[in-house]
């Protein structure tokens, strides 16, 4: 057993970590506050090769293994999650369907303008009444003679309102389940298909989404991915990276609250001393300093037995909910530790708490995955 | 090149007066040629420098050698290193120094390796042990400070860093012979060019005169924040001073208010630290001011450790008012 | 463009200076602050980067070092140089600033047609700044310190702009020629994805003094030019007085007085 890092991850944590400091933190605040999403990172990530680590060399990514491309995304949410999450979400689950299931000419020519910024990839599966059990899915997909007919809506999609490529997931045929599902390619400008902006949300700010409608979108049949029936398992693995990269993303917004609580803690003097000198104060900290440490090799064991192709649903979901409700606790105990001030934008604790409770529903719910883990260790599912 | 106990010194001169690092020059080496019991001879290069030879005996020197030739009217790094070079072989000192100026840190390794001796940069301070030359000097950003000797007491050659010594008294009953010698360049020997010179002065009181530094860092945040600094500068008649920080962020336009290792040293009445972290690279350059005064929000910071009054602080909030105070009492 | 940068390995400049230690006249390396690569040597690099931008051409990066020093070759191979030299021998250990430069001539002799030689200002530990300037002797190049911005002319002419204390000046040389690199010239890029992948997996030659043939008299511990006589740090610790109050105006009046009385407003 190995735990140290090899050269080649220390120089990707370093160089993610400067690109977060260079690029995303100097716009943070006004981005945050006007919850707008700011496109040019898209391709400033790209041209220094973070948008697509996991991604094959041939399609235009790195061909990292998962556990470099974790500890990439860790440092990027280090300055912030959603900014992080709206930028690479592309190539992470669609972009990894896409690899999966997509033919040869699909991937050549939708995989490599998305891992170099120029075209951004969504992928559309929850609907309104189609969250967590997917087999509700209504938006419909007919087929007539050379084309597929796409009606319906998708809610709460990553880049919904400025994607250029979506990969949907629809309904083939309503009596038939989860075996009816099938994934189509919709290009922006296809008649029919139009997206608003999701508002007035409460974190995730500086992030992007937007919901879909789809009237009438004529589909060429070669738009079609996979067959008819896989679409979720096709999609499955990158689920799971998206799952593993949340994880490592809500220890880098920890971390940067730790960080954060360790400074202001011996700047703020109340009553005669810095208040890191109370002892209720460190017991937090310290506390804080042991969960993300806990998450921190969980996550990193995840990664490992991913690109090492060992089976880890059980482990993948530990690790995905335990970040996520680690991240929750530590952001809302960096905001106490900072007292009023962390209520305001001049400290990361705040908005770093925002995207927190954002990321324990994205990726699957703590629920799901309490449900996945006992169905691992029961045999029993029991979802329904 | 026979070996006297000569200690030479580089001057410099600008429009015929000797530069400040030239009196310095010549106040340390008055003392190690007393150390050696030899005498000390300056050489000034350039065309019209007679009188400039005059103000170096006025200052100390023993002697003056002057190379005068129009191909050195102005600095050229080829054409200097030449003429230094020559000049010292014809003189023989025993110890070679020049300013660790725009000049000195061009063509003193140069030099010295045309000698064949070993030169040590940037001195702080020099002595003479028993004929070898004692040099002290500031190491790792100002971490730690080296005293060093030269292995070969041949010849020796440093630089001292600008501001570290002290000047002699002028005195004009001072006495010395002024001589003219001559060095071969060649034209061929001149490779590089200088094609312009840019002065980037800032406004106001320079840095190395000011009596008041207003000192700012990465804590400033923006070229506004350095607006407050200029005012509050002004009201206190002094100059306002940086670290690297502030030109690397584009707050300020040149480096030449920097303070530190790279940039200038001061020693004013009072410094303000305002923003800053207190680095050595930059703490070397104001540590010897009388009253240090840091104002910075982390408790932490090293700058604290270094200063006699701090402020625990975000400056945004203390400097209005602390302007306006200062206004008040100086009126009074 | 055939550009050599010289790079060096030092212990971090900007690591906290209550990190810094010595003992018997040595720098004690601090646990857990990696060496980095010279910070003004980045920069050189960045210089080189940018040239080879517009002109075309090929980095090489070499230091002299122990083999550790690979990593400062690597960083300079991530951000974008295209070959990168280590230049480690027993002979070489515990040489100075001039040995340096010649065990550096050495090599770049051995490089073909180098057109443009990089060097840092200084090294962040010894800050000498002669490296360079020897270099150039040794190598009989022209020489042209502290550049802040270089740009390549026509007719192989590189105008370079050099720092003096209140400006800069503009120089002229042809190539080849040695520059040292100053800090004004900016921040240096990032090492790129592709260029950490690819830096990591490149063979980096280890060059010994077999291949560059120095005379081992002039280099090395025993060809030391300067004697250390003792290494300490500096005395410049003052007591500090926190000068507080109740608001911000409160704390301003405070130390406004304070100063009034120390009678230096
Ligand atoms: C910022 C953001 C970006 C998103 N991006 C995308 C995207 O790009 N593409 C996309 O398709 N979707 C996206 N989503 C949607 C996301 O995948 C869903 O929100 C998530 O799957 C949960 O679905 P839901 O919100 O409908 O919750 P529901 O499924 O309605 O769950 C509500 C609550 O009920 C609980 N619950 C549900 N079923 C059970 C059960 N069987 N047992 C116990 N408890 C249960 C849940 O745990 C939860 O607490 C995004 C969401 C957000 C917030
Ligand atoms: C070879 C070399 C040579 C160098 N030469 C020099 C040199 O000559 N001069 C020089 O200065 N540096 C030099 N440096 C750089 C030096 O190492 C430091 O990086 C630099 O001095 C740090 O500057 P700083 O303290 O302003 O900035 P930072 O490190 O950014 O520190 C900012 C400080 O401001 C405080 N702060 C932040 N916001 C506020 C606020 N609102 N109110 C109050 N306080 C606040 C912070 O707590 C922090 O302490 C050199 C480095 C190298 C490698
Ligand atoms: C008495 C004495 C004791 C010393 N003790 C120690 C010690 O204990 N430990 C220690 O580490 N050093 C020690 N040194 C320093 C060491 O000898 C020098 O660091 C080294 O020779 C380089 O010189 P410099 O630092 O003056 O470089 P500078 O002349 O300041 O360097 C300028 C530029 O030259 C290039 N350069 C310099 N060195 C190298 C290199 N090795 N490879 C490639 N390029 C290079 C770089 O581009 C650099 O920016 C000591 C020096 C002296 C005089």
């Amino acid at each position: 057993m190995d735990f140290e890092l090899n050269e080649e991850q220390i120089m990707f944590q370093d160089m993610a970590r400067k690109f977060a400091e260079r690029e995303i933190l100097p716009t943070l605040k006004e981005n945050v506050r006007e919850d707008r999403f700011d496109r040019d990172i898209v391709k400033k990530l790209a041209s220094q090769g973070l948008l697509a680590p996991h991604l094959p060399q041939e399609y235009g990514g790195l061909g990292l293994d998962y556990l470099t491309s974790a500890i990439i995304w860790e440092q990027l949410c280090w300055a912030s999650l959603a900014i992080t999450q709206a930028a690479t979400s592309g190539p992470i689950q669609p972009g990894t369907n896409l690899l999966d299931a997509g033919t040869e000419e699909q991937k050549q020519k939708y995989l490599p303008p998305v891992c170099s910024g120029d075209s951004m990839l969504v992928g559309a599966v929850v609907e309104p009444n189609a969250g967590s059990d997917s087999s509700m899915i209504e938006t419909s997909a007919v087929r007539k003679d050379d084309h597929w007919v796409i009606n319906g809506n998708k809610i709460f999609i990553t880049n919904g309102e400025i994607g250029d490529v979506i990969l949907v997931i629809a309904q083939t045929d309503k009596t038939q389940g989860m075996k009816g599902l099938a994934t189509f390619i919709i290009e922006r400008g296809m008649p029919g298909f139009s997206s608003v902006p999701l508002k007035g949300k409460m974190g995730w700010r500086g992030g992007s989404e937007g919901n879909l409608r789809f009237t009438d979108v004529e589909v060429p049949l070669e738009n079609k991915v996979g067959e008819t029936g896989r679409a979720l398992r096709n999609a499955l693995r990158g689920i799971d990276t998206a799952r593993l990269f949340l994880s490592a993303g809500c220890i880098g917004i920890a971390q940067s609250c730790l960080d954060s609580c360790v400074k202001y803690a011996k700047e703020r003097v109340q009553f005669g001393k810095p208040i890191g000198g109370h002892q209720l104060v460190q017991g937090v900290i310290a506390d804080m300093a042991m969960k993300i440490e806990a998450a921190r090799w969980l996550a990193y064991r995840v990664a490992d037995m991913k690109t090492r192709g060992i089976r880890h649903i059980k482990e993948m979901s530990c690790s995905k909910s335990f970040s996520a409700e680690m991240a929750l606790w530590v952001t809302s105990q960096a905001i106490k530790i900072h007292g009023a001030f962390g209520t305001v934008d001049d400290y990361p604790v705040a908005h770093h708490y925002q995207d927190a409770i954002v990321a324990t529903i994205l990726g699957g719910t703590a629920q799901m995955h309490q449900l996945t883990i006992g169905q691992q260790l029961l045999g029993i599912p029991a979802f329904s | 090149m026979a070996q006297n106990s000569t200690v030479l010194i580089c001057g410099e001169q600008e429009e015929g007066k000797i530069t400040a690092v030239t009196k310095e020059l010549l106040g340390v080496g008055k003392i190690l040629a007393g150390g050696l019991n030899g005498k000390l001879s300056a050489l000034i290069i350039g065309s019209d420098i007679r009188d400039s030879g005059e103000e170096a005996i006025v200052y100390g020197a023993d002697n003056v050698y002057l190379v005068e030739d129009p191909l050195l009217s102005q600095y050229n790094p080829d054409s200097y290193t030449t003429a230094i070079t020559q000049a010292c072989q014809q003189i023989g000192p025993s110890v070679v120094l020049l300013g660790h100026t725009t000049m000195g840190r061009d063509v003193a390794g140069r030099v010295a390796f045309r000698l064949g001796c070993f030169p040590c940069m940037n001195c702080t301070n020099l002595d003479i042990d028993s004929k070898s030359l004692v040099q002290t000097r500031s190491v790792y950003g100002g971490n730690a400070i080296a005293v060093v000797v030269s292995r070969d007491s041949q010849l020796q050659l440093a630089t001292i860093k600008p501001r570290a010594m002290t000047p002699l008294e002028p005195d004009s009953s001072r006495k010395g012979e002024i001589e003219n010698i001559k060095v071969k360049i060649d034209d061929p020997a001149i490779r590089t060019k200088l094609v312009s010179t840019t002065k980037e002065e800032v406004e106001g009181i320079k840095l190395e005169d000011a009596r008041v530094i207003v000192a700012g860092g990465g804590g400033i945040g923006d070229a506004e924040g350095f607006q407050l600094l200029q005012d509050f500068a002004r009201i206190l008649g002094g100059a306002v001073g940086t670290t690297t920080v502030p030109y690397d962020e584009g707050w300020v336009p040149t480096t030449s208010m920097v303070i530190g290792d790279s940039g200038k040293t001061v020693k004013p009445d009072l410094y303000i630290a305002i923003g800053i972290r207190g680095a050595s690279q930059h703490i070397t350059g104001c540590s010897e001011s009388k009253l240090m005064v840091a104002i910075n929000k982390d408790s932490d910071a090293g700058i604290f450790k270094v200063s006699d009054l701090g402020v625990v602080a975000d400056y945004r909030k203390v400097l209005p008012p602390l302007i306006e105070r200062c206004k008040a009492l100086l009126a009074t | 463009m055939n550009i050599v940068v010289c790079v060096k390995q030092v212990l971090d400049p900007e690591m906290p200076t209550e990190k810094f230690r010595l003992k018997d006249n040595q720098v004690i390396s601090p646990e857990g602050i990696p060496l980095v690569i010279n910070p003004c040597d980045a920069q050189a690099v960045e210089a080189a980067l940018r040239v080879k931008e517009k002109h075309g051409g090929k980095i090489t990066a070499i230091t002299v070092g122990t083999d550790e020093s690979k990593e400062v070759v690597r960083r300079a191979l991530a951000m974008g140089a295209d070959e990168g030299i280590i230049l480690t021998d027993d002979a070489f250990a515990g040489s100075d600033s001039l040995a340096t430069a010649y065990i550096l001539a050495q090599a770049i002799q051995k490089i073909d047609a180098v057109d443009l030689v990089l060097c840092g200002r200084e090294a962040a530990d010894w800050s000498m700044g002669i490296v360079g300037p020897v270099l150039a002797e040794r190598l009989n190049l022209p020489l042209i310190t502290l550049a802040k911005n270089i740009e390549l002319l026509d007719n192989n002419i590189l105008k370079v702009e050099r720092i003096i204390p209140d400006g800069y000046q503009v120089f002229e040389v042809s190539l080849p020629a040695v520059l040292t690199v100053s800090n004004e010239i900016g921040l240096p890029r990032l090492p790129t994805g592709m260029g950490i992948i690819n830096a990591v997996r490149k063979e980096i030659p280890v060059w010994s003094n077999q291949d560059i043939n120095t005379d081992v008299s002039l280099i090395g511990a025993n060809a030391e030019g300067l004697k250390l006589l003792s290494l300490s740090m500096p005395e410049r610790e003052r007591k500090c007085e926190i000068v507080g109050g109740e608001t911000p105006d409160e704390v301003a009046g405070n130390l406004a007085g304070k100063l009034r009385v120390a009678g230096v407003i």
